[in-house]
Order: C-alpha cells, then sequence, then structure tokens
C-alpha cells in the first residue's frame, strides 16, 4: 500500500506556516491558503442577482 | 459531450402532471409520474428548442440554472406536456429544486441561490436517514454512504493517530472502521434524531476504538481483511493543510478530527472550483487568482493581476467576484451533503469555524 496521502497527517511532514494576517490562525491548505478565511468564506451571505456567471465569464477570456 | 450528467428538478407546484424532472447528457428527459412512452420520447435536438438543454447540460452543474429551466419548459412545451406562452418567465427561480445531479452517487446540492430558504432539499445524509423501506432507496443510501466515507476517510485516520496508534495500525482500523460502517447495521441506526453525519460517526469512531486491542490482535492473527480500495481514495489529490507540529501536538483527538474535517470541505470546494476552470481551459486563472479568494479588496491589485492574465482590470474584479461567489456554493454545498437539513449549514459552518479558532488559541 502506498503510504502516500497519508503523510500529511504525521506530525514530521508538517512545517511551521504563516499567521493569517486576517484571523492569526496558521492553518494553510492549497499553498497558503488561510483555512480559516476559506470556512468563513461561506458564512458571507450575500445574494446574487447578477445574470452573469463564472462559466460565462471563463468563456470570454481567450 | 464528453461527460455524462444527469439532472433532477423538482417543480413547484407549476406542473400537476409532474412531481419531478429528471434529464441527463444525451437527452433523455425523464419525468416523473409520467407514463413510461411519454418519458421514451426523445428530447429535441440541439437545434430545436432543447439547444437550450445541451447549454444547460454541458456548461456545469448548477451554472445556469435559468438556462435549465427554460429547457425543461421547452421540453415540456414539445410534448404537450406543459403550459404554453411564456411559461418559463413565469417560473420564480427559487420554486426549482434541483435535487440530484450526479448519476452515479444520487446526491443532492443545496443551492441557496436557487432554492428557497426552509425548502428540503436532498442530502447525502438525508439519503442515508431516509434509506429504508425499499430496494433502491437501501441501494442508493449505501452508495451515498460509501460516498460519503470516501471523502470523509481523513478525520477518521487522523483521530485513530492522534489516539496513539502506529501509522500501520491506525490504517488497519480504519479500514475495519470502514467496514462496520459500510457493510453492518451501522446503516439502519442511523437515526436522524441522533445527530448529523459528522457528530455521529465520530461517535461511533470512539466506540469502535473502544476494543481497538481486541480489532489489531484479531487482525493480526488474521482475523479481517481489508476491503476498501485505499489507492481509490488515494487517487484524490492529497490534502495540503499545513500546521505547525506545536499545534499538530496540542490538538486533542476529537479537535483534531474536526479541524481534518473542515481542511476536508474547504479542499473540496476549492478542488471544484479549480475542475471548473479546468474545464474552460482556464487553469491560470484558478492558479493566479484562487489566491485571493479570502483578500480584502484593499489587498487585491488588479492591475497586476490584468496584466498577469492580460485581461482588463475589470474583467479581474468580475472574475474575483465571481470566483468568490461559485467557491462559496461549493463549499455549503459540500457541507449541506452531511447535514440532514441545509437549514443547518451556517450552524456546522459555525461549528468548524469555532474549533479553528479555538485551535489556533490552544497553540499559542
Amino acid at each position: 500500500m502506498t503510504p502516500y496521502g497519508f503523510t500529511d497527517l504525521l506530525p514530521g511532514s508538517t512545517h511551521e506556516p504563516d499567521e493569517c494576517p486576517r484571523c492569526d490562525t496558521a492553518l494553510h491548505v492549497n499553498k497558503g491558503l488561510c483555512l480559516l478565511c476559506l470556512l468563513q468564506a461561506g458564512l458571507t451571505d450575500a445574494e446574487d442577482s447578477r445574470s452573469e456567471s463564472l462559466d460565462t465569464l471563463l468563456s470570454e477570456i481567450e | 459531450m464528453s461527460r455524462r450528467r444527469s439532472f433532477r428538478v423538482e417543480l413547484g407546484g407549476l406542473f400537476p402532471e409532474a412531481r419531478s424532472l429528471g434529464f441527463e447528457s444525451g437527452f433523455t428527459l425523464q419525468i416523473s409520474d409520467l407514463p413510461p412512452e411519454i418519458n421514451e420520447t426523445p428530447l429535441p435536438s440541439a437545434e430545436t428548442p432543447g439547444e437550450a438543454a445541451q447549454s444547460a447540460l454541458t456548461a456545469g452543474p448548477l451554472a445556469h440554472e435559468q438556462t435549465t429551466i427554460h429547457a425543461v419548459v421547452d421540453a415540456l412545451q414539445s410534448r404537450g406536456s406543459a403550459p404554453d406562452d411564456g411559461v418559463a418567465n413565469q417560473i420564480p427561480r427559487r420554486t426549482l429544486m434541483i435535487i440530484n445531479k450526479s448519476p452515479l452517487l444520487s446526491s443532492a446540492n443545496a443551492n441557496e441561490g436557487t432554492v428557497r430558504r426552509g425548502t428540503f432539499v436532498t442530502t447525502r445524509w438525508s439519503l442515508i436517514l431516509s434509506g429504508t423501506g425499499s430496494k433502491t432507496k437501501e441501494q442508493e443510501a449505501s452508495a451515498a454512504l460509501a460516498e460519503l466515507c470516501s471523502i470523509y476517510w481523513r478525520p477518521i485516520f487522523a483521530f485513530i493517530c492522534r489516539r496513539g496508534h502506529s501509522t500501520q495500525d491506525a490504517e488497519d482500523l480504519t479500514q475495519d472502521f470502514f467496514l462496520m460502517i459500510l457493510e453492518g447495521s451501522w446503516l439502519q441506526n442511523a437515526d436522524p434524531s441522533r445527530g448529523r453525519f459528522r457528530s455521529l460517526l465520530l461517535k461511533s469512531l470512539k466506540n469502535f476504538l473502544n476494543d481497538a486491542a481486541d480489532k489489531i490482535h484479531a487482525r493480526k492473527r488474521g482475523g479481517a481483511v481489508s476491503f476498501i480500495s485505499w489507492d481509490d481514495w488515494m487517487a484524490e489529490a492529497p490534502s495540503e493543510l499545513s500546521m505547525s507540529t506545536q499545534r499538530l501536538n496540542s490538538l486533542p483527538p476529537e479537535r483534531l478530527f474536526d479541524v481534518r474535517w473542515a481542511a476536508t470541505v474547504v479542499e473540496r470546494a476549492v478542488r471544484r472550483l479549480r475542475e471548473e476552470c479546468e474545464l474552460k481551459g482556464q487553469r491560470r486563472v484558478f492558479d493566479i487568482l484562487s489566491g485571493y479568494l479570502t483578500k480584502e479588496r484593499d489587498d487585491v491589485s488588479c492591475a497586476s493581476l490584468a496584466t498577469k492574465l492580460e485581461v482588463p482590470e475589470r474583467t479581474v474584479k468580475k472574475l474575483l467576484y465571481r470566483m468568490r461567489q461559485r467557491y462559496r456554493w461549493f463549499l455549503r454545498d459540500e457541507v449541506a451533503q452531511t447535514l440532514e437539513n441545509p437549514a443547518d449549514i451556517d450552524d456546522e459552518l459555525r461549528h468548524l469555524c469555532g474549533v479553528l479558532a479555538a485551535s489556533a488559541e490552544q497553540a499559542t
């Protein structure tokens, strides 16, 4: 069995990430994104009424 | 179309003859409670009113709710099953519940953008909890449970490791725990009143580990076998959660479980956003802008990003806004899948945020 995927849980494989300037936590995912800030983003209750979607925008970029 | 997707749309009483609609790529429309001869009628081709359907089906799940609604109405009208003239425009977007986007998992989505608040939407967890009474329901529930387990194995494994087991023993115990969950009577005992998937899983895990030593001995005597395809689970991108050794060592098992859970939810949401960009051939947009998903407006130099992306500054602003919206939707959807009632999304998010904040304080 490959250990790939398990090692990120072991203390020896972790490093010392910087604290987030916004929330002062030091838990990061995806190459430095703050875990708490990303989670809190889900709480932002902004109703979206504009019709232009991300999908449409991406399609317009060459 | 390279990817096969299916949708089922429940209508808010607008079409009395059809309680819900299902359609999938290949232009097959299935309307619940309608005779088979109607359901066997193929959808119109892409050049006819069904063109909207193609757009909806190929553009990504739930990306074009309005288009989807029109496509459904077009399809109904084409077979004389819907009222004429401007019906689509009369359908309030919020009367729609898109309750199934996956042909394999029968999972569900709670799209705040299209679902009326408080409206019940099937989630994986609610599907599991209701998975009794018929063979089909039980199969759907089992598939949904297996899917949730394959997503949330890391918190389980982390918890077992933190309880002091070696990596090898933790792997074996994780296997055995899921064996119990997926093939035992756990599903039948998953009473809705017993809580959310996360809390119920943790409670079950604690009980399971009470006689962990006996289980490990039994395994070493050849009393258990691995049945879970770890390779399949490993095929998912590895977690990139990073935390200090000091913090990791200071976390009690329960808190580590929740931290890993939060990381799983967030990473899956970010991954779905990345995949959506990749589907449009815009991975570069994701790579450059994803670092700004949570940045304050003042902290973002749109001019600099515009130069990098070779697009106008206003496009960068739009992209950032849309990416944040889309990420938020993905995140809430991931959380919703572990809840019986999507109305509890905010409570669950607050709980996880609280755990992360407390974990940070604990380590300082």
